[in-house]
C-alpha cells in the first residue's frame, strides 16, 4: 500500500511540476488574482447589501477561474500524454494505469488547492479591505467560519467536476471531445434543479407526474445538485454553520461520488486499449 | 513592405473613421434596456454564478435607469425594468438592493406596476423573513397606489410586529384598518400597543386613537343592529338615530366618519 502511494504521489508531483511550468496557468492565477481585487471596484456599484455583494463576487472569481482551471488544462493532461506518448514512459515504469489515473487526480487536485489556496486568501483581504471602507450597516457581518466552509464547498465542487473529467478522459480519446461532454454534463448539473421544480410545481404528485418526477430524482444521483455545496450566503449573514449532519451529508455524498468516479475511471483506463 | 504598411495604415484609419461614426449615432440613440432572458434558463446557465447573475442584473438597471432622460415615457421602459428586477430577485432572492430599486422605480408608474412591484417583494419576503423593509413596501403601495386599505394595514401590521421596526407602524396599521373597514382589528391593534408602549406621549396619542375607535364600533353595532331590524343598510348615518342610538357620537379632528355602505370608515384629515 505504501509503494502504491508513492507512486501515486510520484505522478502527481509530475503533474503538479507540469502544470507550474505553463504560462497558461500562470497567466490564468494572475488573471484569477486580478479578478479577485476587483472586487474593490465591483462594491462600488451596490447602494446597500455591500457586504453580501462583495462575497458573492470574490468566490464567483474563484469559480471562474477552477472552472477555466479544468475546462482548459485539466481536460488536456491525460489527452496530451497520450497525444505526446508520454504516458508509455509512465506507464513502463512499474506504475499501474490506475495509479497514473490517481496519480494525475491528485497532481490536479493539489493545483486546484494552490489555487484556491491563494485566491481564498485575496479574496478574504479584499473583503476586510471593503469592510473597512464602508460604513457597518452595508457589511455587517464578516464571519470567517462560513467564509472557509464556503471556500471548502467550493473546492469540493472543483473536486468533483475534475473526477468526472477524469472518467470521460478515459472514456473518450481527444480532449475536444471531454471538453464536450464535460461541458454538457455541467450544463445537466445546473439545469437539473430548474427542472425538477419546473415539473414538481406542474405535475404536482398525481399519478401521472409521479413517474417523471422520479426519473429526474434518479438523474439527479448520476448529475449531481452542486448548490448542495454552494454556502457563499453564509459568510456575511451571521447565521449559525449548517449542522454537522447536513454538512456530512453533503461532503459525504460528493466524497462518495468522487471515489465512485474515480474507481470507474481507474476500471475503464485499466482496459483501455492505448494504442 | 511599404505596400503592406499603406494597406494597414488605411485599414486603421478607415476603422478609426468608422468607429467615430458608430460612437456618433450611439450618443443620438435612445438609451435602450432589452428583456432579460427568462430566470429559469438564467439560472440553469449561471449555476454556481447565479448569486453574481441577479447582482449584474440589478447593477444594469440602475445603471440605465440614471441615464434615463427626464420626462421621457416609463412606459417605455418599464416592462423591461419590471422583469429584469423580477429575474434578479429570482436569481438572488437575498440581495435586498433589488427590493429597494423596484420599489423606488416601478410603482410610480402605475397601479399595475406597484402590484408588480409587490409580486416583486413578496420574493423577499420569504427568503429575508426578518426584513420589515419589504413588508412595508408592500403596505405601502397597498395604501398609496393601489387603495387597498384593509392590505395595507395587515402588511404594516406585521412589519409593526418585527423587533427594530419604528414604533409609528402600529399605529399607522391600524388608522388604515379603519379607513379600510376593519374598525375592530384596528382597535384590537391599538390596544395591543398601549399595552406595550413605555413613552407617556405616544400613550397618549394612542388612548387618543382607542376613544375615536370605540365611538366609531358604537356607530358600526348601530349599523348591525339596524340591518338586523330592517335588512338593508341605512342610507345615512342619521338614519341610526333616534332607533340605534340616541345621537351619532362626535369625533375629534382629525378623525372623521365616512359611511359608503356597506363600509364605515374612520378616516384621518383629508382622506377620501
Amino acid at each position: 500500500m505504501g509503494h502504491k502511494i508513492t507512486r501515486i504521489a510520484a505522478v502527481a508531483r509530475l503533474v503538479t511540476l507540469d502544470g507550474l511550468r505553463r504560462h497558461a496557468l500562470l497567466g490564468l492565477v494572475i488573471l484569477a488574482a486580478a479578478g479577485q481585487v476587483a472586487a474593490l471596484l465591483f462594491f462600488d456599484f451596490i447602494p446597500r447589501d455591500i457586504g453580501r455583494a462583495s462575497a458573492d463576487f470574490v468566490l464567483s472569481m474563484a469559480w471562474l477561474a477552477g472552472f477555466i482551471f479544468l475546462f482548459f488544462h485539466a481536460v488536456q493532461v491525460i489527452a496530451l500524454d497520450e497525444e505526446k506518448k508520454v504516458v508509455y514512459s509512465l506507464l513502463a515504469r512499474p506504475v499501474s494505469r490506475g495509479e497514473y489515473v490517481l496519480g494525475v487526480f491528485a497532481g490536479l487536485a493539489f493545483l486546484l488547492l494552490l489555487l484556491n489556496l491563494l485566491l481564498g486568501a485575496l479574496g478574504l483581504g479584499a473583503l476586510l479591505m471593503i469592510k473597512q471602507m464602508v460604513q457597518p450597516v452595508y457589511f455587517t457581518h464578516l464571519g470567517l467560519g462560513a467564509y472557509l466552509l464556503a471556500w471548502l464547498g467550493l473546492y469540493v465542487m472543483e473536486l468533483l467536476l475534475l473526477a468526472v473529467i477524469m472518467l470521460f478522459s478515459g472514456l473518450v480519446r481527444g480532449s475536444f471531445p471531454v471538453l464536450l461532454i464535460s461541458l454538457s454534463y455541467y450544463a445537466i448539473c445546473s439545469g437539473l434543479p430548474v427542472v425538477r421544480q419546473a415539473a414538481a410545481q406542474r405535475l404536482g404528485a398525481g399519478d401521472e407526474g409521479g413517474g417523471l418526477l422520479l426519473l429526474l430524482q434518479a438523474m439527479t444521483a448520476l448529475f449531481p445538485d452542486y448548490q448542495h455545496l454552494d454556502f457563499k450566503h453564509l459568510i456575511t449573514t451571521g447565521q449559525a454553520l449548517p449542522g454537522f449532519s447536513l454538512l456530512g451529508v453533503n461532503f459525504g455524498a460528493a466524497v462518495l461520488y468522487i471515489g465512485l468516479a474515480l474507481a470507474l475511471a481507474c476500471l475503464i483506463y485499466q482496459r483501455r486499449d492505448l494504442q | 513592405m511599404m505596400i503592406r504598411a499603406a494597406g494597414i495604415t488605411i485599414a486603421l484609419l478607415a476603422y478609426v473613421l468608422v468607429f467615430s461614426m458608430q460612437e456618433r449615432s450611439r450618443a443620438d440613440t435612445l438609451l435602450e434596456m432589452r428583456h432579460p432572458m427568462p430566470s429559469p434558463i438564467q439560472e440553469a446557465a449561471l449555476g454556481y454564478l447565479r448569486q453574481l447573475g441577479g447582482e449584474i442584473q440589478f447593477i444594469k438597471t440602475a445603471v440605465f435607469y440614471g441615464g434615463v432622460e427626464p420626462g421621457r415615457d416609463p412606459y417605455d421602459y418599464a416592462p423591461q425594468v419590471a422583469g429584469r428586477l423580477a429575474a434578479a430577485a429570482e436569481l438572488h432572492p437575498h440581495f435586498i438592493d433589488t427590493y429597494y430599486l423596484a420599489q423606488a422605480i416601478l410603482p410610480y408608474v402605475d397601479s399595475d406596476y406597484a402590484a408588480l412591484a409587490n409580486d416583486i417583494h413578496r420574493r423577499g419576503m420569504a427568503a429575508l423573513p426578518d426584513n420589515y423593509a419589504l413588508l412595508f413596501f408592500i403596505g405601502f403601495n397597498n395604501f398609496y397606489y393601489l387603495h387597498d386599505y384593509a392590505a395595507a394595514a395587515d402588511y404594516l401590521h406585521r412589519a409593526s410586529r418585527h423587533p427594530g421596526a419604528p414604533s409609528w407602524f402600529g399605529h399607522l396599521a391600524a388608522t388604515l384598518a379603519g379607513r379600510g373597514g376593519d374598525i375592530r382589528g384596528g382597535l384590537l391593534w391599538l390596544e395591543a400597543m398601549l399595552a406595550a408602549e413605555e413613552d407617556e406621549y405616544m400613550r397618549e396619542r394612542y388612548r387618543h386613537s382607542i376613544a375615536m375607535f370605540h365611538r366609531a364600533i358604537q356607530v358600526l353595532e348601530a349599523i348591525e343592529d339596524y340591518r338586523e331590524k330592517h335588512g338593508r343598510e341605512p342610507a345615512t348615518l342619521e338614519e341610526l338615530v333616534p332607533e340605534q342610538m340616541e345621537k351619532l357620537p362626535e369625533f375629534d379632528p382629525p378623525f372623521r366618519l365616512s359611511w359608503d355602505p356597506p363600509e364605515l370608515r374612520l378616516l384621518r384629515g383629508d382622506q377620501q
